[in-house]
This record gives structure tokens, C-alpha cells and sequence, in this order.
């Protein structure tokens, strides 16, 4: 899967500082998924971004969304 | 520490309760993928032990009131359970494709969660089991932990 990365300036006007600050980093981070996606052929780009946001966050914070998801995944499968 | 926690409190007595008693186990599975940032769900936290004969397991059980199961007994395998533990922690008592307890501690990573320090099974290792184990599910897990491992490692 390929995602467009073209951001429109004009779409930024309206952003405050802290929004654009966290554009900023997205974008380093999706630049970063990129570089490692074409160093590795077959792996998925998407999925290297959403691996490279969750090492941003803590051990238990990750556990811890994983297991309400799986959790809630089970339920709706009832 | 953060204000919420992945773990239950019972479940995170059980564990800090093992830990203090120096009983040897690992987190392995999705749960320790997860840990080391894998984009995946889960339902379980896969606990591998040495051995299950150790005494100190059923001291642990019982300083937070669970219940322990050391052996298959009727229909079910090895389990915690009761009210105190819930029903999260899973027993694993044979990894896939890897080799004994004792060689795969040094493929360990040690990761504090809700203040508990854990040894986790690295990535590599969990894709290997997955692989030799060769179920659907486990095969569909893989490239999600492979994401993990080259992001991690480049």
C-alpha cells in the first residue's frame, strides 16, 4: 500500500504551533517508514510508520492498547 | 509511573510476586511483540516457564489469592485462574521451533511494565516459533512482527 504524502500549504494556514510542530515529526516519521520500507522489499510502509509511532510510546501503553483490542475484537466476533 | 496500566492489579502482583521470588519465565507470543512495538493485537499475555514443578509459582499464586493449576487436570492444561488473577494470563508450556528454556533466556530482553521487570522473548525468536508453527494465525501474525524487527534494527 502507498500513501500520498503531499500536504497542501494552504492547509496549513489555519494550524497553531503545537499542530504544526506535530506535522512536522509525522512527517519525519513517515520519511523515516519510507527509508526502511525500501531498504527491505516487501515490507509494508503503513505498517512500518504505525511500528515506528508505537516505540514512541511506552511498553505498558503498548500492551495495553493491544489488549484492549484483541479483547474487543473477540466481543464483536460474538 | 503512567496513570493507567496494562496489567490488572492482580495480574501485576502475580508477576511482581514470581519476579521477587526469582522464578524463571518469559513473556513470549504476540504480547511479547507487542512489548517491543509490533503493530498487533492480542487477547492473552503468553507466559513460558521453566518448569512448572517449581514451588514458588504456587507461593505466588497464593500471596495474591489466585488459583494454580500446575498440570493438566480433567479437560484443562496448566492455568492460573480465579478472581484475583482473571483470565488473561495464559500458561505456555512448549515453544515452536525453539530450543529449551534455559537457551532461549539469552534471547530475552528485560522490559519494565507497570514497574515490573519482565524478561520478554526477542522478535526474532517469536517469528521463528510462529513459523515453525505453522497454524493460519500464526502465519498471518508475521509480517506484522517482521515490520517490528526492521524498524527496530535499521
Amino acid at each position: 500500500m502507498t500513501r500520498a504524502t503531499l500536504v497542501l500549504v494552504s492547509d496549513l494556514d489555519h494550524l497553531t504551533a503545537d499542530q504544526r510542530a506535530w506535522l512536522v515529526a509525522d512527517e519525519s516519521r513517515w520519511r523515516r517508514a519510507h527509508e526502511i520500507a525500501a531498504a527491505h522489499p516487501g515490507t509494508d510502509v503503513g505498517g512500518v510508520y504505525r511500528v515506528l509511532r508505537n516505540l514512541e510510546k511506552s511498553p505498558s501503553a503498548r500492551l495495553k492498547a493491544a489488549l484492549d483490542h484483541g479483547r474487543l475484537r473477540g466481543v464483536l466476533r460474538r | 509511573m503512567e496513570d493507567f496500566a496494562a496489567f490488572s492489579d492482580g495480574e501485576r502482583k502475580l508477576l511482581d510476586a514470581l519476579t521477587r521470588r526469582g522464578v524463571h519465565f518469559m513473556v513470549v507470543g504476540l504480547s511479547a511483540a507487542v512489548l517491543q512495538g509490533a503493530n498487533s493485537s492480542t487477547r492473552d499475555i503468553d507466559l513460558w516457564f521453566e518448569s512448572l514443578i517449581d514451588p514458588r509459582i504456587r507461593e505466588a499464586v497464593n500471596e495474591v489469592g489466585g488459583i494454580w493449576v500446575p498440570g493438566s487436570f480433567g479437560m484443562r492444561p496448566p492455568q492460573f485462574g480465579g478472581d484475583a488473577i482473571g483470565d488473561r494470563l495464559d500458561i505456555v508450556t512448549h515453544m515452536h521451533g525453539l530450543g529449551r528454556f534455559p537457551e532461549e533466556l539469552s534471547n530475552t530482553v528485560e522490559i519494565v511494565v507497570d514497574g515490573v521487570p519482565l524478561r520478554v522473548l526477542k522478535l526474532e525468536r517469536i517469528i521463528a516459533s510462529k513459523r515453525a508453527t505453522g497454524r493460519p494465525k500464526d502465519l498471518a501474525a508475521i509480517p506484522a512482527l517482521e515490520e517490528a524487527l526492521v524498524a527496530i534494527e535499521t
